[in-house]
């Protein structure tokens, strides 16, 4: 393709199918998407590269791009002195994450929207993260930036000494990442471990506000998690209990803290990205799939431990907006929504860009807020709404730099059901059915304001993510409408997202379009739904297509001699630079922490050595650093917590649709402990399907009436039985 | 050096006591074995009495070898105790 000679009509952009790259497809910069047409560009030309990196629900990308790539005379620029690339960092978070270290390692911090110049032959020398379209409080201006850069690359000294140091600095990255990678001396993972852990997260717990930072405030779903589980471990082991039930109490105040801030949506459901302030209460709007998949998660698992009602109608809401407004017609889960939005009282204005405002879809001014609510018959709708949700008449927002909530009111839940109904003399039932009517009609008059922008890619990870937390909540909700929803998901995956021929997975579909070779976090998050979704509704395919997947998964992104994960397989990306390492977690699991889970369920499931002996590597080479710092990946913890504990195997031989069945599934469940495995065993069919990856195939005959169980701990089984109680029974003795 | 007589006690539904068995067999050793469940019930329940002063959890497989008890596929005793490692 020509380049872009004039101002007019779209960009390359316009062929892509992210929908962050295609904001960019009117722009005047010459954008390419990452790729072999913009590095030969660039070594014909002999220009520099620009890796400008963003995601769509980034509110500084927006500003950026608004200020500086949307300007005429700033783009003239960048198309003379540049090739300019464009990068979907939640497509490529492979490109995202070598060149967030580098610019990290560069200049000391970073962050998005990310911009890296490299040389054409793809070695960043310079970067930085937003800057303005004018140089201010000192920080210099994007179009300086431009011209400096054009200036020492066209220098002969300067230049030369720009490849020099771009070439020694890729040297230097890629040796001290690898020094990093193999470990002086791998560690085995201990109970001290992770008590350790425990206790560094409750040194950074706010006992006040829950959490565990000061702002901004993030959920940090495997944090959560694995404190949850080191609960149900120290208990079920009778151990630890002072530090037990400290771990306990942060994640339940945690929990608490979020289910009454901002950063829920009282609304529509579903949870915010992070918080703004320490108390939960300004957060920044976007909705992520991958936190609200995650939150549903420990949600769940928090209503297991707790049985607190507030728990269960989070899940229910969140799994309800998630279904509602985040799912693909064929079943695949979109992956976010946007924070800003166009404000409903401005939509008639002429510039529709300008007008976009933070979080405009989900604040109320007290008097639209009042205006809807006295409708209602009862005339203390209004005040007993304002007075649970913290809806004041100037607004509630007290800290507000930008000026972007003046006199709006984010709902946070300040006064309890049972405070109001003491405050405005009525029961619990009138207070309750006041605020369930009150909420029902905001929730219809919010659907006439224009909403997010909806970034509708599929990404298979992510879709993982939420595969989990429907399959796991169907248990414990008892919900064959979430089961058919992760079930529909999978198939999706299934049928869009995965080469049955090449056996290989793809990250990203939209449009009829998949592209991205899958990465490690496709292929762990994806296996970890599929075992969750195996373990409820107990279809042995399931379980075949994971283990599937891990032998790809080992075979290409795990060093299985030193125990090192990686994001993508080595023969992925000739313009990527080296191999990036995906062992610290974040508000995601790492692929290495999730990689682990998956391969001690599916050696317990299966009994493959294979998958025990690849776990215990990859702990192994995580625990040296995990010594040093112990926060640095707590669903590994989780997943070393699972393989310590005690591990009953179950298999159950009776028809799925039996009563018995069911009753003797939920019994196992009930006493298997968090360790456990289980296996049904329905029909030929399945025993068949099962044959292809258990080591050794049980041989237990499917009772025409009722259902069979054996239990097996410690490489020995007892006899079948042919009732729950029995099975309970025989499990208790298990846990002596 | 004399082979110690083996005699496992095991469960034709269980994967352990198989994996006991070809281990066995890999390592040509001669042994008796008794599938319990499979037995009478007159035959089962003495036979049960004895795997339970073996055993008193009388799970599958309990291995005998000479005079020692072994509980479980545990691939390292049973080697152990044949002499065998």
């Amino acid at each position: 393709m020509a380049d872009k000679a004039d101002n007019t009509g779209p960009n390359r952009l316009i062929d892509e199918k992210s929908p962050y790259l295609i904001q960019h497809a009117y722009q005047p910069v010459d954008w390419y998407a990452w790729g072999e047409a913009a590095f030969e560009r660039a070594k014909e030309v002999d220009k520099p590269v620009l890796v400008s990196i963003g995601y769509s629900t980034c509110h500084w990308c927006h500003v950026m791009a608004a200020e500086s790539f949307s300007d005429p005379e700033i783009a003239e620029l960048m198309n003379r002195f540049l090739v300019n690339i464009k990068v979907d960092r939640e497509e490529r978070p492979d490109v995202d994450s070598l060149y967030i270290t580098a610019v990290s390692s560069l200049t000391g911090s970073a962050g998005w929207p990310l911009n890296v110049f490299l040389t054409p032959a793809g070695e960043p020398f310079f970067g930085g993260t937003y800057f303005p379209p004018n140089s201010r409080h000192g920080m210099p201006g994007w179009p300086d930036v431009l011209r400096g850069i054009h200036k020492a690359w066209n220098d002969k000294d300067q230049r030369a000494k720009i490849e020099d140091s771009a070439t020694a600095f890729i040297q230097r990255l890629k040796q001290h990442l690898s020094e990093l990678s193999i470990p002086s001396g791998s560690t085995a993972l201990s109970d001290d471990l992770i008590r350790d852990a425990v206790q560094a997260f409750a040194k950074d717990y706010d006992p006040k506000n829950g959490g565990f930072s000061g702002a901004p405030k993030f959920p940090m779903p495997p944090v959560l998690q694995f404190l949850l589980t080191f609960y149900q471990y120290a208990k079920e082991a009778g151990q630890d209990s002072q530090l037990r039930d400290r771990s306990l109490r942060m994640v339940t105040g945690t929990l608490d803290a979020m289910a009454k801030g901002g950063i829920y949506d009282h609304i529509g459901g579903g949870f915010h990205r992070y918080s703004t302030d320490q108390f939960w209460h300004v957060p920044h709007f976007e909705k992520m799939l991958y936190d609200n998949a995650q939150l549903v998660n420990v949600y769940t698992d928090a209503y297991q431990i707790s049985g607190d009602p507030i728990y269960a109608d989070l899940v229910k809401q969140t799994i309800d907006y998630v279904i509602r407004d985040m799912t693909h017609p064929e079943g695949g889960f979109y992956s976010a929504e946007d924070a800003d939005s166009l404000s409903p009282d401005a939509v008639e204005g002429s510039d529709k860009h300008s007008a976009k405002r933070e979080g405009a879809f989900y604040v109320w001014s007290f008097d639209e807020l009042r205006s809807l609510l006295l409708v209602e018959p009862d005339s203390q709708a209004a005040e007993v709404f304002c007075y649970i949700f913290d809806v004041r008449e100037n607004g509630n927002v007290s800290q507000d730099p930008f000026g972007e909530f003046e006199r709006q009111n984010i709902l946070r839940q300040v006064h309890t059901i049972d405070e109001a109904a003491a405050h405005f003399g009525l029961s619990e039932m009138e207070i309750r059915e006041r605020v369930d009517r009150a909420k029902k009609r905001l929730f219809h008059s919010r659907q006439n304001r224009p909403r997010p922008h909806l970034d509708d890619k599929i990404l298979t990870a992510w879709n993982g993510l939420m595969i989990s937390a429907l399959a796991r909540a169907s248990r414990v909700f008892e919900s064959s409408r979430y089961l058919a929803a992760a079930e529909r998901a999978v198939g999706f995956i299934y049928e869009h997202l995965y080469d049955k021929n090449t056996r290989r997975l793809y990250r990203r579909w939209r449009e009829e379009e998949r592209k991205v070779a899958g990465l490690a976090d496709d292929y762990t998050f994806l296996m970890n739904g599929l075992i969750d979704l195996y373990e409820t509704n107990f279809n042995p395919w399931l379980l075949e297509w994971a283990v599937e997947l891990m032998h790809e998964f080992l075979a290409d992104f795990v060093d299985l001699r030193s125990g090192m994960v990686y994001m993508n397989p080595s023969s992925h990306d000739p313009y990527l630079a080296f191999q990036m390492k995906d062992v610290v977690d974040n508000v995601t699991p790492s692929a290495a922490s999730a990689a682990v889970m998956n391969l001690v369920r599916l050696y317990r499931i299966s009994g493959n050595k294979n998958f025990d002996t690849a776990a215990e590597t990859i702990l192994r080479c995580a625990g040296g650093e995990m010594v040093r710092s112990p926060k640095m990946a707590p669903y590994l913890l989780t997943a070393a917590i699972i393989s310590f504990s005690k591990h009953v195997h179950m298999v159950i031989a009776g028809n799925k649709k039996s009563g018995v069945t069911g009753q003797m599934i939920d019994a196992g469940r009930r006493a298997g402990g968090i360790g456990q495995s289980m296996v049904v065993v329905g029909d030929m069919t399945d025993s068949e399907t099962l044959s292809h990856f258990l080591e050794d195939t049980m041989e237990m005959k499917i009772p025409d009436n009722g259902a069979v169980a054996q239990v097996c701990f410690e490489q020995a089984c007892r006899p079948p039985v042919d009732t729950p109680e029995k099975l309970i029974e025989q499990l208790e003795t298990a846990f002596k | 050096m004399t082979t110690p007589d083996v005699k496992i006690y095991t469960l034709s539904t269980c994967s352990h006591c198989k994996s006991t068995k070809r281990l066995l067999n890999e390592c040509n050793v001669a042994y008796d074995f008794v599938d319990v469940d499979l037995l009478d019930a007159e035959e089962r329940k003495a036979i049960l009495e004895d795997v339970k002063k073996l055993n008193p959890k009388c799970s599958f497989p309990t291995i005998k070898i000479g005079e020692q008890v072994i509980v479980g596929y545990k691939e390292q005793e049973i080697k152990e105790a044949l002499g065998l490692s």
